[in-house]
């Protein structure tokens, strides 16, 4: 065995944390053997977890707070031992940056060389207990200019197609109230899983490190939990191959988790031209990216909203958009508590303006429950109108003589707020 | 009251007694620590005058602990060239640690 296979076979030994029965024959690879076993030192397995130091300090101040109360004072013990605290912590600054700094590293350079992107990315939601929904499927493509063409493919804005330059939004079909609608995600204008910032924000965080491996659309993947410098932490799957980002998972926030993921992505040199053509006979418009903005309302002061609800109301029914045939009495007690019960992560579909319709209708034609199927099918659902707190809900289907739902966010208005069937339309 | 007496006359001769196998081991501890922080400086400023392909190695091979084949993928390299570059990355860096520890003494 040459020398290089046994210094490699040493470290893996080391690496298994198995004692190496790979021996050194010469003073040279002794002495590499050596280096080895104190770089493996630089690891921390004196640190076994962040808050060692401080049990440390207080495992200390305990056992001084003893030693003084049994009437011996070791003053040099107890400079001794702050120093050893301060060497410890010394050495955790030292071991924590450098882990998986590499990773980040190998995924700052993948990046680099890519030019342009196309991907199908999937955004699905999850609740406490655990339910998941896909929201949307999305065809992406995007490049490092900042120009990006999304088209959802499933979703509630299924057909939605959006252009920009980097600098300007573009929409099409042209719907003013598209914007205001489920800002979260994007439906809209924003780009939620764009891979340049992904990068910058791996770059910038406050720490990363890998915690497992996992399988992503059948490529395997380092599982990596980001902290990003001032925001809750979230995961982040990167592919073994190609070092790209693939998925990334919020923290569960007001009981609901986010996780958005390309289930297929190539690499390409540019976006087709044609894709980015936005000229007056193409049916884009060009929208306020910042538009939704106006209309969230800071959750944490409900009274603040609910103070605007009637002044947001009046100004609806000036443009009669959201002016039902036949109103549906609202009790608001009941719709608070569903928004409580929304919050702890039960019913998300209550988010979903159509999801809410759909199952108004469903109870309309089976009072009694529904059982199976829904018996009209989400994309017999079309958004008419909406602004964000209010929307139209257009049926395409023979089987119920409703022709349109129209819905309120009546407790809260921005978009964790539920939506309320307030009336509908039927049929002449 | 003698017996008192002659205790305290005892501890005055003898003086506070302390226990010196106490302070002894924690000044030990203290300064093996100190020992091993002025050890990783030294294979942390070791490290940096590798270049980045060596260094990189190093620390995914022995510090994060990857295997040869996935050193391999993430640097993008053959596995055989692993192997290569950490044989030679552990041979400058035993120079360059004997050079620095020579240099501070």
């Amino acid at each position: 065995m040459n020398n290089v296979k046994k210094l490699s076979d040493f470290i893996d030994s080391l690496n298994d944390e198995k004692k190496p029965t790979v021996k050194a024959d010469s003073e040279e690879l002794n002495r590499m053997f050596d280096a080895v076993r104190q770089i493996k030192s630089l690891k921390s397995p004196a640190m076994p977890d962040e808050d060692f130091p401080h049990r440390i300090i207080q495992n200390l101040t305990e056992k001084n707070r003893h030693t003084a109360k049994s009437g011996k004072r070791t003053w040099a013990g107890g400079f001794a031992g702050i120093a050893a605290v301060l060497a410890v912590a010394l050495l955790a600054n030292f071991a924590g940056p450098i882990k998986n700094s590499y990773v980040v590293y190998a995924v700052e350079q993948a990046y680099n060389d890519v030019k342009a992107y196309h991907g199908t990315l999937e955004v699905v939601f999850s609740n406490e207990a655990g339910e998941t929904q896909t929201q949307s499927v999305l065809d992406v493509w995007a490049d490092k200019s900042g120009n990006y063409y999304i088209e959802v493919l499933e979703g509630s804005y299924k057909g939605l197609k959006t252009v920009s330059d980097g600098k300007n939004v573009w929409q099409s079909p042209t719907d003013e109230n598209a914007m205001n609608v489920l800002p979260v995600f994007s439906e809209t204008n924003e780009f939620i899983f764009e891979l340049g910032n992904e990068v910058d924000e791996l770059q910038n965080a406050e720490s990363a490190r890998i915690i497992g491996d996992d399988d992503i659309a059948g490529r395997p993947a380092y599982v990596m939990e980001v902290t990003p410098k001032g925001g809750l932490p979230y995961k982040l799957w990167v592919d073994k191959g190609t070092k790209i980002p693939l998925q990334k998972q919020s923290s569960m926030y007001k009981a609901i988790q986010y996780t958005t993921r390309y289930t297929v992505i190539n690499f390409a040199e540019s976006i087709p031209e044609e894709l980015l053509t936005v000229g007056p006979d193409t049916g884009f418009k060009e929208v306020d990216p910042d538009g939704y903005k106006n209309t969230v309302k800071n959750p944490d002061k409900p009274e603040d909203i609910t103070a605007d609800i009637a002044e947001n109301n009046k100004a609806d029914s000036d443009t009669a958009k959201y002016t039902p045939e036949i109103t549906v009495d609202v009790d608001m007690d009941i719709e608070k508590a569903e928004q409580i019960a929304a919050d702890s992560g039960s019913s998300p579909w209550k988010l979903d303006p159509v999801y809410v319709a759909q199952v108004f209708i469903s109870l309309q034609i089976s009072p009694e429950g529904i059982v199976g199927e829904y018996p009209i099918h989400y994309n017999e659902f079309v958004i008419a109108e909406s602004n964000g707190t209010s929307a139209k809900i257009e049926v395409i289907s023979e089987k119920t003589h409703i022709k349109a739902v129209y819905l309120e966010k009546l407790i809260r208005q921005d978009d964790t707020g539920i939506w309320t069937v307030t009336g509908y339309d039927i049929s002449p | 009251m003698n017996i008192i007496r002659d205790r305290w006359r005892k501890k005055k001769t003898r003086g506070t007694s302390i226990d010196i196998d106490s302070i002894a081991q924690t000044k030990v501890l203290s300064d093996d620590i100190t020992d091993i922080a002025n050890r990783h400086l030294l294979i942390r400023r070791s490290l940096e005058k590798l270049n980045e392909d060596q260094r990189k190695v190093i620390e995914l091979r022995i510090i994060e602990g990857y295997s040869v084949s996935e050193t391999a993928g993430l640097m993008g390299i053959k596995a055989g060239n692993v192997r290569v570059l950490q044989y030679r990355a552990l041979k400058n860096l035993v120079i360059i640690m004997n050079e620095e520890e020579n240099h501070h003494e």
